[in-house]
């Protein structure tokens, strides 16, 4: 047995040196980047083997080789690495070595025309859920904090978001891919609605102005995309004051599971007594909201994801009444609504990746004033599959399909002539999508997509292409093109009175430049936008089907140019944005081709936030400009052929950040329009002219001119 | 019966040239081990991960040379001015975390490593501290969940508290605790004899904050 294992023993001494025979050789030599300067601590490796060494701060190396039929693997962190057969030392042993920086570290280039997205990597850190909570002309609201990017118009008296010379139903909003059908508050004409969500509840924002993924339909203009957040990190209560209302969330967590649950509650009846409204409002704004979040971690990395918001309000105003000069009528909204949104989200190996999802929006607004009353009810289900193989950090595939159900009932009474409309119809609508992601090499990248969409209400199919390329030109600068055909079913309001229309339609072509160093980004993106097949029907008979047709058409040409860095101020972050757009259309009742009320020709925003840690503060600044809006003047020969004044906003806020009896508390206040511009969005005029035959106006402004918020947020 | 010898010389042979092997990887990573104790400027740390990247090339189905090479990079991206490079490196990191992953390696001791990557991705700009603050809170919570007892998943999780502002439920008050708990953990770790190659650092760096702590708290 001694023998044996003596044996082993001698054995084993030779197989792990079993190349000891060979003579040994000395090497040396230099590793380099592409430019001459040393790389220190790279390491060259005798492949297959411990062997090796690090070189030292001049970039040079010595080593020992035992093998010459061995292989010398020199890398480093960041570049590629370069292989070199001993042997070649047999001539000459010393070689130096140039590496070149590595294309994943370089960074692929990333598509990014019409597109504002939250990313993790500095290099393009854009959007993130804080910068709305402290913008201040955002009020906490997520659709005012996008007006302070390029792309979005401020339409102080509608709330939602308009694009490029687009109209406000031509932006969709999506939460984890899906579909949220009704994602503003409910509101009477000339009040601006705000979003439904707290933005809080969301950790990545995509904000889309154009050629965005064939995963998304049904949007003439854009996309806004939001992620939710994942597991919250600790079981905790927050409590929030506001000045007009409060609320209470309690999250519980588990080890892979959560659910938070909270109420709010806002009544604005204290705030308009001492701040007067314009109008008298009989019901001063008040809501109700209750909020369900759960998650539950499956496997690894698959994600369920629950979230559920219900949500009353009520609202009532005496306002004009636009027949005779003078005359009032009293305005009363209630509304309900409840979105649900569950999805599954997981990988399936074999680099596949499954995300599924339903979606569900029911929604009733009663609408009451004087001469007739509107009760009008929405359903809207979303059912969404979609997978994604990624072969190789260059290329990916990502197809799926849509499947969403609409049912909409409207029932419209006109209280003197006893007239009644009853309109009650649904729709499906099928979608499909492929995707393909592809870099060929590390500086171009391509994504080419086909979307195709059936509509049962209108009976027809469609076809769109997505179209994008992004070239990287230096490491910081890089250059996108994108292209798109988007579709969209005519609104519900449309289809009231027919069915026999065709989809609207656009064409997308943009054209982006992007340089992003550090923490400061600039991109200049140009554009041009071709709608097609928009709805016309006749201004006096809008009741009547039969005027209805899609021979409206309509372009948009604009420039949007946008800044943000975080890196010139010590703890100043600031953005500025510029849009240009011209905008001309002709659609419902427009008699030609006009720029439309929506479609301010410039548009500028500075938001600037300073951090001072000594007093644990921020404080944040917005100036908002644009230029007048088109309004149609009655009097006038011309349609839509006159310029509200400019509009301007200056809002300011800020947050400290404290403990109040040792819990974590921000104090947020916030004022708007300080320098308390009289903005005039636009003007109503009376159907009726007075007795001297002219039509008199009435502007359309802000409910008040100037609007404070002050919240406190406590967490226990 | 001579047949039968040669096959279970044969075999023996093979057993102890695997052994051979096994105990090779051993001794080169008690080596590299001991180096990295020692290790104390920017080449000497650089001049071990070298040394571990080159174990991990050959031993691809082992899970520590994969952490200690991923655990120095991350150590060395902190003192690293440039920030691409600083990313460049917390991604080779990544990459090796995620094959330590992949070998069945210890996952709190792995997750813990991917927390100290997050922090690792947060210091290199302002800009990212809230998510990837949360990002790493929720990891290091879910290492501490596998193992309890792990003190570099404690220690870690202190460090997040730490520099997480007062406001925010952080600051020195906060993290003392966690602190304290990685202590007595690291002082459990000492009295047990584990595989050699498990995990050890962090109880120096985990006093000095413990002082740190103290300080500001008198």
């Amino acid at each position: 047995m001694k023998r044996i294992l003596a044996t082993i023993v001698l054995f084993s001494c030779i197989i792990a040196s079993p190349y000891s025979v060979n003579a040994q050789m000395h090497i040396q030599g230099r590793v380099t980047d592409k430019n001459g300067n040393a790389l220190a601590g790279a390491n060259i490796i005798v492949k297959g083997t411990y062997d090796g060494t690090s070189t030292d701060s001049t970039g040079r190396y010595r080593l020992t080789i035992d093998n010459v039929n061995s292989v010398l693997v020199v890398s480093y962190v960041g570049y590629d690495e370069q292989e070199m057969p001993v042997e070649v030392f047999l001539k000459n042993n010393k070689i130096d070595f140039m590496l070149y920086e590595s294309n994943n570290q370089i960074e692929g280039v990333v598509i990014t025309a019409g597109t504002f997205e939250t990313a993790d990597r500095v290099r393009s850190v854009t959007l993130q859920p804080l910068d709305i909570l402290t913008t201040p002309s955002a009020a906490g609201d997520i659709y005012g904090a996008l007006t302070s990017f390029p792309g979005a118009a401020v339409i102080g008296e509608d709330g939602r978001l308009f694009v490029r010379g687009g109209d406000g139903y031509e932006t969709k909003t999506f939460i984890d891919g899906l579909l949220s059908k009704k994602p503003y508050s409910s509101s009477i004409p000339d009040m601006p609605s705000r979003g439904q969500f707290n933005p809080s509840l969301f950790s990545g924002t995509t904000f889309s102005t154009g050629g965005y993924s064939a995963e998304y339909g049904q949007a003439l203009s854009s996309a806004l995309i939001l992620t939710s957040n994942g597991l919250p990190l600790k079981t905790q209560t927050d409590i929030s004051l506001m000045s007009v209302g409060g609320g209470i969330t309690q999250t519980l967590k588990g080890k892979n599971s959560s659910v938070a649950v909270g109420v709010e509650y806002m009544n604005l009846r204290p705030y308009t007594k001492l701040v007067k409204p314009s109008y008298k409002e009989s019901h001063p704004f008040k809501s109700v909201g209750l909020t369900l979040v759960a998650r539950q971690k499956v496997g690894d990395k698959g994600m369920v994801k629950l979230y559920n918001v219900f949500s009353q309000s009520e609202y009532g105003v005496e306002y004009p009444e636009f027949t005779l000069p003078g005359s009032m009528t009293s305005i009363s909204l209630k509304n309900w609504n409840n979105y649900t949104n569950l999805t599954y989200s997981g990988n399936l190996g074999k680099e596949w990746s499954l995300k599924s999802g339903a979606a569900l929006t029911l929604d009733n607004d009663k609408l009451h004033m004087q001469a007739f009353s509107v009760d009008e009810a929405t359903s809207n289900v979303q059912a969404k599959i979609s997978l994604r193989k990624k072969f190789n950090e260059n290329a990916s595939l990502l197809f799926g399909a849509e499947e969403t159900f609409s049912l909409y009932s409207q029932n419209y009474v006109e209280v003197a002539t006893a007239f009644i409309n009853f309109s009650k119809f649904d729709d499906f609508c099928t979608a499909f999508f492929v995707e393909t992601d592809y870099r060929p090499i590390p500086l171009i990248a391509f994504r080419a997509g086909i979307r195709s969409e059936h509509s049962s209400v209108i009976g027809e199919n469609n076809l769109g292409l997505r179209l994008s390329a992004a070239l990287k030109l230096t490491n910081h600068t890089q250059f996108s093109l994108a292209y798109g055909n988007f579709f969209q079913t005519p609104e519900e309001e449309l289809l009231r009175f027919t069915h026999q229309l065709h989809y609207e339609q656009a064409n997308h072509y943009i054209t982006n430049i992007q340089w992003e160093q550090d923490n400061r980004i600039l991109r200049v993106e140009a554009y041009h936008k071709d709608y097609s097949k928009l709805v016309i029907y006749n201004p006096v008979e809008f009741w009547n089907g039969n005027y209805y047709n899609n021979s409206g058409k309509g372009n948009s040409n604009g420039i949007d140019v946008f800044y943000r860095d975080k890196e010139t101020f010590k703890t100043v972050e600031f953005w500025v944005s510029y849009s240009y757009v011209d905008s001309k259309r002709i659609y419902r009742d427009y008699p030609k081709m006009v720029t439309p009320p929506f479609a301010p020709k410039h548009s500028t925003s500075l938001v600037m936030k300073k951090w001072i840690p000594k007093i644990t503060t921020q404080v944040g600044l917005s100036v908002s400009l644009a230029s007048g809006r088109p309004y149609n003047n009655p009097n006038s020969q011309h349609f839509m052929n006159e310029l509200t004044p400019f509009y301007n906003d200056v809002s300011i806020n800020c947050s400290y950040l404290t403990t109040f009896f040792d819990k974590s508390t921000i104090i947020y206040s916030s004022v708007s329009n300080l320098l308390g511009r009289d903005n005039i969005f636009g003007y109503h005029y009376y159907s009726q002219p007075n007795s001297n035959g002219v039509y008199e106006s009435v502007p359309v402004k802000a409910d008040s001119k100037r609007f404070y918020l002050l919240v406190i947020l406590i967490t226990i | 019966m001579k047949r039968q010898i040669t096959l279970t010389t044969a075999f023996l042979l093979i057993l102890g040239t695997v052994m051979a092997q096994q105990s090779n990887f051993e001794k080169t990573m008690m080596e590299a081990l001991n180096q990295l104790d020692k290790a104390k400027s920017t080449t000497e740390l650089q001049d071990v991960s070298g040394k571990f990247e080159r174990i991990a090339r050959v031993e691809t189905e082992r899970w520590e040379p994969y952490y200690y090479h991923a655990m120095i990079l991350i150590n060395l991206s902190f003192s690293e001015k440039d920030r691409e490079r600083k990313d460049a490196l917390l991604d080779d990191a990544q990459k090796g975390i995620d094959k330590a992953l992949e070998c069945n390696g210890n996952k709190s001791e792995l997750h813990a490593l991917q927390g100290f990557l997050y922090q690792g991705r947060l210091q290199v700009s302002p800009a990212r501290a809230a998510n990837y603050s949360r990002k790493a809170a929720e990891i290091l919570g879910q290492a501490v969940g596998e193992d309890p007892a792990n003190p570099r998943a404690l220690y870690l999780l202190g460090m997040n508290l730490y520099y997480t502002p007062k406001a925010f439920g952080g600051g020195a008050s906060a993290a003392l605790p966690k602190f304290m708990e990685a202590k007595k953990m690291f002082e459990m770790q000492q009295e047990q004899v584990n595989s050699e190659l498990l995990p050890k650092w962090g109880a120096e760096m985990n006093q000095g904050m413990i002082d740190a702590c103290n300080r500001q708290n008198n």
